[in-house]
């Protein structure tokens, strides 16, 4: 937990110390390809759509991305292996919403946007009820704002703990980016600012 | 600056998102998912053709509009001894209600009449209709319909 606390903290500061401070609210779109599951399924090919909400403060970045995922995905990545019985114990046919609350840094060098955030995902399931286990994902992206609106591409890993994000970290600053981007979701998203 | 002007506007659609990101309806929307099981009781004396090739079951699906949905012949999928069973499945549905109606052919028989009956899978006679989401024909989740039909 200390080794995420200082790079929020980080952020934090560098935020104040940009003199030309200025808030920003956000209300985007997102489309991502059908075929992320992993395996994908070859009858669900649709579009996933996502809903963004994103506000920033400076250089500093939060924001909630809600994924609508396909039953065939939150069944992937809800069945696991109980490691006492090795039995694998079936996951949930169910569609759901992949909520994903993060922060991070943007930096807008007009027209050009680029940012980079992290934070805690819940995965909402068809039926009124939360799925128990909280995972974490890492996002970055670049794109293009002109105005009010604007559209960027982002790629999105999901991660099944925070361990897991630390050791793909670890693996980036010493030159392996395997881990933080192989399997990266990409969107594309449309944004409008207020 | 004219964009500032709608910020309470988005903080009510922030809001309306935060409340839909848990909203089993806007999922729905996104992902149909309903299911029509159908199990198709043909008493076997009646339809006595019913092992001849050309013999089939023919099921009509329509929506509340009567517009047509799907339209799916089965061949014989199982005989108990009195009634031979055919199965259809009908997935990918919208909520809304929908109509069934079901047409023996027989390839000696003829074509038989029409019958839009559904009954549960006890055979409680529910009527000419169903509608999504229903909890009572299928799981709890409601999106599984498990009915019977009869065969004129």
């Amino acid at each position: 937990m200390k080794k995420l606390l200082l790079p929020l903290a980080a952020i934090l500061l560098l935020a104040v110390a940009v003199p030309a401070a200025f808030s920003e609210a956000e209300l985007g779109i997102g489309l991502s390809p059908g075929s992320i599951a992993n395996p994908p399924d070859p009858n669900n090919v649709d579009p996933i759509l996502n809903f963004h909400v994103g506000w920033s403060w400076s250089i500093l970045y939060l924001s909630w991305d809600a994924y609508a995922m396909p039953d065939y995905w939150v069944y992937n990545n809800t069945t696991y292996v109980d490691p006492s019985s090795g039995y694998t114990i079936p996951g949930y046919y169910v569609p759901g919403f992949l909520n994903m609350f993060d922060i991070g840094v943007k930096i807008l060098l007009k027209p050009f946007l680029l940012y980079a955030e992290a934070g805690p995902n819940m995965l909402y399931l068809r039926g009124g009820t939360n799925y128990g286990r909280v995972g974490v994902n890492a996002r970055l992206g670049a794109g293009l704002k002109f105005g009010f609106w604007g559209i960027n591409l982002s790629g999105t890993q999901v991660f099944a703990s925070t361990q897991d994000l630390e050791a793909a970290v670890h693996q980036a600053i010493h030159g392996n980016w395997t881990d933080l981007t192989q399997g990266m979701v990409p969107t594309l998203n449309f944004v409008i600012y207020f | 600056m004219k964009m500032r002007k709608l910020l309470p506007l988005v903080l009510l659609a922030v809001g309306s998102l935060f409340l839909l990101s848990s909203c089993d309806a806007m999922l729905d929307a996104i992902f149909p998912s309903n299911v029509i099981n159908i199990d198709v009781w043909v008493s076997a004396t009646g339809h006595a053709d019913f092992l001849a090739g050309g013999s089939y079951e023919n099921v009509t699906l329509m929506d509340s509009t009567f517009a047509v949905v799907a339209n799916v012949s089965e061949y014989y999928s199982s005989y108990d001894g009195i009634y031979v069973h055919y199965y259809f499945s009908f997935a990918k549905l919208n909520n809304g209600t929908y109509y069934l109606t079901t047409t023996y052919i027989g390839q000696f028989t003829g074509i038989h009449p029409t019958n839009g009956n559904i009954y549960d899978s006890s055979g409680y006679f529910l009527g000419n209709s169903l509608t999504f989401p229903d909890r009572t024909l299928g799981d709890t989740s409601g999106h599984t319909a498990n009915i019977r039909m009869l065969a004129s």
